[in-house]
């Protein structure tokens, strides 16, 4: 299976300080959906930008189909940004106040060398194929609902035969009502076009229906990684199981993290959740646990979770 | 006011102001001493004559026309020069905001009107120079408003969603950028023009500006001044057409805005 | 027998637009009792924060109110302002949804707690307004509550501010607390510990609670009785477990079942059709009518009210779904 996107080691710090991203590894394979949950400040925003390349990782690799993306520039970039696309958070501002409906998906498609009447077809094309009526064509961003700007958002996205999509908490700001429709919207056009997401979210319940596979952030770093219905039902993590013990409503268990979180600015050495775990030991202080796959395709990094060791010949423990 | 009333008086005044040499007025630069400080009403000369016997109303229409000039040009120039460093430094982040921004701190530190003067004196005398010295100091101002704007638009969504489409920085700024951007400039550079009018009547009245014997309606208030005496009414003209030319520019900038804010506020 | 801590009947909120008034709150009754949780559920523009905030009067003139607010024997609509301002904080307090805006970001935090305990004479001197606000910190579980004290606003993380409000809120020990949507801005670990900080104050406490949320879960985990509010009016009323459990209103029901849940097949989600009606535009009949499943022509021309079902649930529904009642 070809994987769409590769990330390896992903690092960045900002000018203030924050050490946003602290060594992130990512794969998502093609048409699949890798969700990336975590709280504010853990660095899934910043590791969606930087998959976009709209900003530079300070170390790292990333290959898209294959490319090494970090080295792609200018009009080469430019193009390839074809097929890597983005829905933003808040429909009130992931559209241009000032285009219509129809002209900001236009812009993506001009943008690649699209020009009339195909690109006038194509929109209308897309409009149909995210449940929008023609009327719409010409709405401006403040005459549309919150769920249907998401959707001309999702147009524009597929404007130009994306592989790869983020989806920057692309429904966290939708009323549960509209964040159904616009999640059967997405899974709808995963099922016909083979299209990737990255879905970024701190909403667990959201991840878990629209994912395949999940990674858990906390930090700057990828704590838990795995097939999303396996991790939701047995986290590894002390992390992951205090997000969702934490869920409110009953019949969840009640694991908790305790305290504040700490600042990105200046995070616990070692495992950066030490602070706040119940399970805590001195060992967790001394270096960052690695990633280790504790069952098929299913990984955690905490020192309480010894990596899987092969059997020997003989049947004993090395 | 309402908006058709002022911009309607803006576009009269500046009809008016073209349609000058079409009227058969008296030549504004002639005069004879036998007609001197002729009070208004005087037949032949409604407004009066100067202390060189020119006719005051003939001089009042001419005299608009270079201060029309020197308050609109200036703030065109400012409007490409400053919105185009202020869009530019607003949407970088790195040095080159840096330079653009503490480049025009420099020259807010002045004064305003003393760095125009200073600039005029500089440069010497003439309406061209006028025009120099005001599109200078006009241009801070304007690239200020156009970095906030401009750095106001960065953060937001869809300016991700326009980086990550793959186009241009062209089309993205004048496709994306612009539209948001280019209202509240107009809107503040409107309410420029009265005071470019009023700064330019200014440097003529220091001698700056346009040369004598032509009509400008600063330099006719320098002119008249020694005769407040004689007939303050005379120095009263000029004075009063200054005034009304700034606020009606002043109230027309201020209904665009009113008009402005308003559809931006809906979206 | 002893008037419940709060009680509301009839409340109806208008606010006055270019072009005539507009009613965002139509005619909503509930009452609590001291030591009891209401949880009052929906959507953006349901009128649900807006009712919450009338409690307290917090519109001032820009809002013109009828009905009935009693707070224990107290009505509240017909107070002055005066009197009004004696007993918010004292009696009946609020928790917002943003503490950021709630806090004055000039002043240390300490200051501010000692200000609303001398405002409503609970600490004479300086001194003793100091050592309270001390301990009120201590009691919403900060570690360290007197570097907190000493700090800014802008200092303290989000959920730190949200434990600040709480301890202004509690800060005279008032008799009803009212939360407007208190985690919605807050991460989901943090979220859980001052749900639990709220339900402690509150056992502790003997408080009335009143919370606003748009989040189902939070109403399930907090609340002893649930009203669910569309357009202006509470829909369904009752106990939680009934009113969540099994939902005798279409938009409960519609409600629940668009939260997306594992044992949903991808797709397959069942979104709400249409959107909520504009308070400026409602036309006659059920406010639900258009996007309702089950209805009828009755429900075009009437608008129901709300009333007992049977089961312990009051439903404003012409055809309320079948309630099965509780062996």
């Amino acid at each position: 299976m070809s994987a769409v996107l590769e990330a390896r080691a992903l690092r960045k710090t900002f000018s203030n300080g924050v050490r946003a991203v602290d060594g992130v590894d990512l794969d998502i394979a093609a048409g699949e959906t890798l969700g990336l949950v975590g709280e504010s400040g853990c660095g899934k925003s910043t590791t969606g930008r930087i998959v976009l390349r709209l900003t530079d990782p300070d170390s790292g690799d990333l290959r898209f189909e294959g490319l090494d993306l970090l080295s792609t520039r200018g009009r080469a970039l430019r193009r390839l940004r074809a097929r890597l696309q983005v829905v933003p958070q808040d429909p009130r501002t992931s559209l241009n106040p000032r285009l219509t409906a129809g002209e900001a998906v236009a812009f993506n498609l001009r943008a690649h060398g699209w020009r009339q009447p195909r690109r006038g077809e194509r929109v209308r094309e897309l409009f149909a194929r995210v449940g929008l009526a023609p009327g719409h064509l010409a709405s401006y961003p403040h005459e549309l609902s919150g769920g249907q700007a998401q959707r001309v958002a999702i147009a524009r996205a597929l404007a130009t035969e994306p592989r790869l999509v983020v989806c920057d908490e692309a429904v966290s700001a939708l009323d549960k009502s509209v964040q159904a429709e616009v999640l059967n919207l997405l899974t709808g056009i995963q099922a016909q076009a083979g299209v990737s997401y990255l879905f970024i979210s701190h909403d667990l319940a959201v991840v878990e229906h629209v994912a395949e596979r999940v990674a858990v952030m906390y930090l700057g770093r990828v704590v838990e990684t795995g097939p999303a219905a396996e991790v939701m039902a047995h986290p590894l993590h002390p992390y992951t199981q205090a997000l969702f013990g934490s869920l409110p409503g009953r019949g969840r268990g009640r694991a908790h993290a305790q305290g504040e979180p700490p600042s990105p600015r200046n995070p616990p050495s070692g495992c950066h959740f030490r602070t706040r775990c119940p399970g805590a030991v001195p060992r967790c202080a001394e270096a960052a646990p690695p990633l280790v796959e504790v069952q098929p395709g299913h990984r955690a990094a905490c020192v309480h979770h010894p990596a899987m060791t092969p059997p020997t010949p003989n049947g004993g423990t090395p | 006011m309402t908006t058709k009333v002022s911009v309607g008086l803006v576009a009269a005044i500046c009809l008016l102001a073209l349609a000058v040499p079409l009227l058969h007025l008296q030549d504004p630069t002639v005069g004879s001493l036998g007609q001197r400080l002729l009070p208004p009403g005087t037949p032949g000369h409604p407004l009066g004559t100067d202390g060189q016997g020119r006719d005051l109303l003939s001089r009042l229409l001419w005299g608009l026309r270079p201060s029309l000039l020197s308050g609109l040009l200036p703030v065109g120039v400012a409007a490409l020069a400053g919105g185009t460093l202020g869009l530019v430094a607003g949407l970088t982040t790195h040095w080159l905001h840096d330079v653009v921004m503490r480049t025009l701190d420099v020259f807010y530190a002045f004064p305003a009107v003393l760095l125009a003067i200073a600039i005029a004196a500089a440069l010497g005398s003439g309406l061209s120079n006028a025009v120099i010295a005001l599109s200078i100091i006009l241009v801070p101002p304007v690239a200020r408003i156009a970095e906030t704007e401009a750095a106001r638009l960065r953060g937001a969504d869809f300016m991700l969603a326009a980086r990550a489409s793959g186009a241009g920085w062209p089309a993205i700024v004048v496709r994306q950028v612009l539209p948001n951007v280019a209202p509240g400039i107009v809107v503040y550079c409107s309410s420029l023009i009265g005071l470019s009018i009023i700064y330019a009547a200014g440097l003529s009245f220091l001698g700056l500006g346009i040369a004598p014997p032509s009509a400008e309606l600063g330099l006719m208030v320098n002119d008249l001044r020694q005769f407040i005496f004689n007939d303050p009414v005379l120095l009263l003209e000029p004075a009063a057409l200054i005034l009304v030319v700034a606020v009606v520019f002043n109230v027309a900038g201020d209904s665009l805005r009113g008009l402005l804010d308003h559809r931006m506020e809906v979206s | 027998m002893p008037d419940p801590a709060l009680a509301v009947d009839g409340l109806r909120v208008s606010f006055r637009v270019p072009g005539g008034e507009v009613q965002v709150v139509r005619g909503v009754s509930f009452s609590v009792e001291a030591g009891r949780t209401l949880v009052i559920v929906g959507e953006s523009g349901s009128g649900k924060s807006v009712t919450a905030r009338s409690i307290l009067r917090l519109h001032g003139r820009a809002a013109a109110l009828a009905g009935e607010v009693r707070l224990g024997g107290t009505e509240l609509l017909g107070l002055d302002e005066r009197r009004m301002n004696e007993l918010r904080g004292a009696r009946v307090a609020l928790i917002p949804q943003d503490a950021t805006g709630a806090l004055d970001p000039l002043r240390r935090v300490g200051a501010q707690l000692s200000e609303v305990l001398r405002h409503h004479g609970r600490a004479g001197s300086r001194a003793a307004a100091r050592e309270q606000a001390v301990a009120l910190l201590r009691r919403v579980h900060i570690a360290d509550p007197e570097q907190v004290a000493a700090s800014y606003p802008h200092q303290l993380s989000g959920g730190m501010r949200q434990r600040i409000a709480i301890a202004i809120a509690i800060s005279c020990g008032p008799q009803v607390l009212i939360a407007d949507e208190p985690t919605t801005a807050l991460d989901v670990t943090v979220q859980a510990q001052i749900l639990d900080l709220l339900t402690e104050l509150q056992e502790r406490l003997g408080m009335a609670l009143v919370m606003v949320t748009h989040d189902v879960g939070v109403a399930e985990q907090m609340a002893d009785d649930v009203a669910v509010m569309y357009a202006g009016r509470f829909v369904e009323l009752g106990p939680v477990d009934a009113v969540l459990g099994t939902p005798a209103h279409p938009y409960t029901s519609a409600l629940l079942e668009a939260q997306p849940r594992p044992d949903v097949p991808r797709g397959a989600l069942r979104p709400i059709p249409g959107v909520p009606p504009l308070p400026t535009s409602r036309a006659a009949g059920c406010s639900f009518a258009a996007r309702c499943r089950h209805r009828d022509a009755v429900c075009d021309d009437v608008e129901p009210d709300l009333e007992r079902t049977g089961a312990a649930i009051l439903v404003a529904c012409h055809r309320p779904l079948a309630v099965r009642r509780t062996a």
